[in-house]
């Protein structure tokens, strides 16, 4: 849909001028590209985790390797981080 | 590592994408991350319509994301209603994208679940039994807030949005 067409990241609010470059970008708010599944968070990791399961697909060895990741992210306080920005990008508008 | 999976919003003319939005509130603009207060909803008239989709920017090693289900947790206030095009059964297939209106909306016609679906209502590549094996979007989601003139100002519920992955 619209690839070729200008995209924002709602997270840092820069503008790209096509998916492709969105998705390669380090976003600044969460030190991570949108292709990494840590820069969306501890929740979005919990979603994963639950999306796997549904999907009879959360293996032991995954559900490790989320836990770790949920870990990190906490630590991170990536949460913290994109909850704050999305106060400011409120107070831009 | 999970697949990657992110909202994204449409607006205007020229279909343009907001990634991984704020949130979702509807209003009297068409907008992504729009303020509320500043662009309230006038009782008795609808809100601009919401265009979204999920869109998976990474697989992380999994194959297939399928059964997409969306829907709204809280009660809407008075008589307003919240209306959409996903739907469970006769799904109208892939929406092409026309600009948001604020007027009745022909998409979204069908009242928006409040509790979970029990399959999925909103489609890929056209159908509900639809997958994504790579990167890519699903269908648009269309919806929107219809109030009455009896309605009051200020109601908060929660749009969900969820998907199966299989690794």
């Amino acid at each position: 849909m619209a690839k070729d067409k200008k995209v924002t990241c709602g997270t840092c609010l820069v503008i790209f001028a096509d998916n492709d470059t969105y998705l390669k970008h380090q976003c600044e708010i969460t030190g991570y590209k949108p292709t990494s599944s840590k820069h969306f968070g501890r929740k979005f990791l919990m979603q994963s985790k639950a999306a796997l399961k549904r999907g009879n697909s959360l293996t032991k060895t995954r559900e490790e390797q989320l836990d770790i990741e949920i870990a990190n992210s906490k630590e991170e306080e990536t949460d913290s981080k994109i909850a704050l920005a999305r106060i400011e990008n409120k107070k831009k508008k | 590592m999970p697949a990657t999976v992110q909202v994204n919003e449409y607006n205007g003319a020229g279909e343009t994408k907001t990634a991984n939005p704020s949130d979702v509130d509807m209003g009297s603009v068409d907008s992504a991350n729009l303020d509320p207060v500043a662009n309230p909803i006038v009782q008795g008239d609808n809100s601009f319509e919401k265009v979204h989709t999920l869109e998976v920017t990474a697989m992380g090693g999994s194959s297939e994301i399928n059964t997409i289900k969306i829907w709204r947790t809280g009660a809407m206030p008075g008589s307003t209603l919240h209306v959409t095009n996903a739907r469970e059964t006769t799904y109208g297939g892939a929406e092409t994208y026309v600009q948001p209106i604020a007027t009745t909306s022909t998409k979204a016609t069908q009242t928006m679940p409040s509790s979970e679906p029990t399959g999925a209502n909103l489609g890929i590549a056209g159908t509900l039994s639809g997958a994504l094996s790579s990167t890519g979007e699903t269908d648009r989601l269309y919806h929107q807030i219809q109030t009455d003139i009896t309605d009051v100002a200020g109601n908060t519920t929660t749009m969900n949005y969820q998907y199966d992955e299989v690794a």
